[in-house]
Formats: C-alpha cells, sequence, structure tokens
C-alpha cells in the first residue's frame, strides 16, 4: 500500500470540505422553493407540535436535512412532500424524546388567541380556536398530520401519503376516521371509535 | 366501513371557497344538513381552514438566504469534523504505540535508579529546593514564588484554551 503523506492527508480533507459543503440543489432554486414552502411548513409543524418555538427549531432542521439528502426530485409536489415528510418524522421524533408534554396549543400562554385577525366576533373566534385546539390534541398524531395536510392545507391523498409516508390507498379511509372523531369531539361528544360510521 | 358521499368534493370546493354556509347554493346546504359524512366534512374542514389562516400570520420564519447560510456553514463544519475523524484516530494509535513502545523500552533496558520506586519516595522531600532559603534570597519572598510557580503551572493550560478557541473560529 502506498504511503500518504501528511500534504495529501491535509489535500484530501481539504477536498472532502469542499466537496461536502456544496449541495445538490443550487442557491436560487433552494431560495425559491423556501419562500413557497417555509410558511405552510411553519404553520404544519407548529400546529401538529403545538409549540411555535419548536416549529421555529424543526423549520431549520427539516431545510438542513432535506438539502443534505441531495434526493433526485420528479417535480415541485414530490419535492415539497419530501420536505414535508423529513418535517414530519422529525416531529415525531422529537414527540418521542418528550412524550406527553406538547399538546397542540392553539392559544398564548394566558389563554388568549394569537393574533387571531379581526373577523367577525373575536371572542366567538377565540372560543372556536380553543375548542379546536382541545379537540385536535384529544387525536393521534397521525390524524392531526392527516387532517391538517388535507383541510388546512389542500393536499390531494397522493401527497398526503408521500409526506407521510404511508399508502396512498390507506389515506382515504385514515382521513374518513380521523376527520369523524375530530367532527365529535368539535360537537362536544365523545371520540369516535375506529369503525365510526356516519 | 366509509359512508361515501358523491357531494365530498362540492362541500370541499364550497369550504375552501368560503362559501360555505352562507353562499352555497340552497340544495348544497339542504344536503349538508341531511348527509352526516358531509357534515363532518364541511366543519372540520371550515375549521382547519380557518385556524390556517389564522396561524399563517403568526408564522415568523427566517428568510431564505439565511437558512442558506446557515445550512452551508453547518455543512461545512460537519465535513470538517468528519474528515478529521481517521485523522484523530491514526493520532491515537500513533500515540498508543509510542507509549507503549516507551514502556516496552524501559522494562527491557531500565536506567539504573528509575524503577527503584522505594527508593525515590523518601527522597521526594529532599528533592527539590529549600523554598525558606530561596525566598530570602529572591527580592519578592515567597509571594512571588507561589506566583511564578502558579504562572508555569497555568500557562499551559491558557494556550491550550487559545488554541482551542481559535481552532474553534476557523
Amino acid at each position: 500500500m502506498r504511503d500518504v503523506t501528511l500534504s495529501e492527508v491535509e489535500r484530501l480533507r481539504a477536498e472532502s470540505v469542499e466537496r461536502d459543503a456544496v449541495f445538490e440543489m443550487d442557491e436560487d432554486t433552494f431560495r425559491a422553493f423556501y419562500d413557497r414552502t417555509a410558511r405552510p411548513l411553519w404553520v404544519y409543524l407548529s400546529r401538529i407540535t403545538g409549540s411555535p418555538d419548536l416549529a421555529d427549531d424543526l423549520l431549520q432542521e427539516s431545510y438542513y436535512r432535506f438539502l443534505r439528502a441531495d434526493a433526485q426530485h420528479e417535480g415541485e409536489a414530490h419535492r415539497r412532500n419530501s420536505l414535508f415528510r423529513i418535517a414530519t418524522n422529525l416531529a415525531r421524533d422529537g414527540r418521542r424524546r418528550t412524550r406527553g408534554v406538547h399538546l397542540v396549543s392553539l392559544l398564548n400562554g394566558d389563554g388568549s388567541a394569537t393574533d387571531v385577525p379581526a373577523r367577525g366576533d373575536v371572542a366567538a373566534d377565540a372560543e372556536r380556536r380553543t375548542d379546536l385546539a382541545r379537540a385536535m390534541a384529544r387525536l393521534k398524531p397521525r390524524e392531526r398530520e392527516m387532517l391538517w395536510l388535507a383541510y388546512a392545507q389542500g393536499f390531494a391523498h397522493v401527497d398526503i401519503a408521500g409526506a407521510l409516508g404511508i399508502k396512498s390507498a390507506s389515506v382515504r379511509l385514515l382521513l374518513f376516521r380521523a376527520r369523524h372523531k375530530l367532527a365529535a369531539l368539535l360537537r362536544g361528544g365523545p371520540p369516535a371509535g375506529r369503525s365510526g360510521r356516519s | 366501513m366509509i359512508a361515501e358521499c358523491a357531494h365530498e368534493q362540492d362541500v370541499l370546493d364550497v369550504v375552501a371557497t368560503r362559501r360555505w354556509p352562507d353562499r352555497c347554493s340552497a340544495e348544497l346546504q339542504a344536503h349538508i344538513s341531511e348527509c352526516a359524512a358531509c357534515r363532518d366534512l364541511a366543519g372540520t374542514a371550515a375549521a382547519l381552514l380557518d385556524e390556517q389562516e389564522a396561524a399563517w400570520s403568526e408564522a415568523r420564519v427566517p428568510t431564505s438566504g439565511v437558512v442558506w447560510w446557515r445550512a452551508q456553514a453547518r455543512a461545512r463544519e460537519e465535513a470538517v469534523r468528519a474528515a478529521a475523524r481517521p485523522i484523530a484516530f491514526v493520532q491515537g494509535v500513533a500515540a498508543t504505540c509510542a507509549v507503549w513502545l516507551a514502556v516496552s523500552l524501559l522494562r527491557a533496558f531500565p536506567p539504573a535508579g528509575v524503577l527503584n520506586w522505594r527508593g525515590w519516595i523518601p527522597a521526594l522531600p529532599n528533592a527539590g529546593p529549600d523554598l525558606s532559603r530561596l525566598a530570602a534570597a529572591i527580592p519578592g519572598g515567597l509571594p512571588f514564588i507561589v506566583a511564578a510557580i502558579a504562572s508555569l503551572l497555568l500557562a499551559p493550560i491558557a494556550l491550550f484554551l487559545l488554541v482551542r478557541q481559535a481552532l474553534r473560529e476557523e
């Protein structure tokens, strides 16, 4: 085996640094993609974790891992789904580490709703948001993720499957159950069972 | 089992376009009031859409430039760490070999008196200089000697911390 000199080691090290620091995606593409997805992703993370602070951290981490993955994407939707999948997994990991700590809180610490736009009755809005927060907190994490992606973000079933890492064929049934459960909770009743029928 | 309804997409459309409940057709409104699946769908979708709109204004995201720059810096840092790992490993192996060689040599060719521990220990108190005589001979006295010894001991530690800090900043 050929001897490796110290200068060669340094050169290899420098090359390795240079190679690893460059992402597959160029800066302009990333910035355009980020501008389109950062806000929805932050909202998604803050709602599924219940913590805006955690959402801040997870947002940065999600984009970093997305860039590091250097994956090839078939299109904008595929790219967005990959990002949401990374974010979802990070949120799940965080939840495993701090099991039982995070609830979906849509309110500030003093119980007031956060920056509700002045539309209609503010008190009624705050009450509705509190009800939704409580109901969402009683759902399973995957149900929360699915409902948020489907109805708040308007993802198609195939995109939900891509973002959550589940089979596309299962989305319809799981979404129906989650929706049924949330509706029952919002009505103030007990959560509907797995075999909930309309 | 799913109780599917043919009107689900229509319901989603009116909710998404903010036409439910006041501005959707009377026919659809009548259907929603009768169909439990569509009622659930309208209720949950509208609540989540409202929440999404409220949350949108709360979102505080850093600019894309900042996120890109941080990602680049972190990737570089991780690459340096990854590249340094094998070098540190080789250095560790080399140091272990050097220590092993030194111990082997000492055992093979013990210098006279070096391995005579029992003889060393009683001689230790008399091995150093006589501090009281030294203090009397130096203008600063004992405090000066203490300060000098402390400087000698602390200087390598300070140097180590400074070098480490400089390497981190690099």
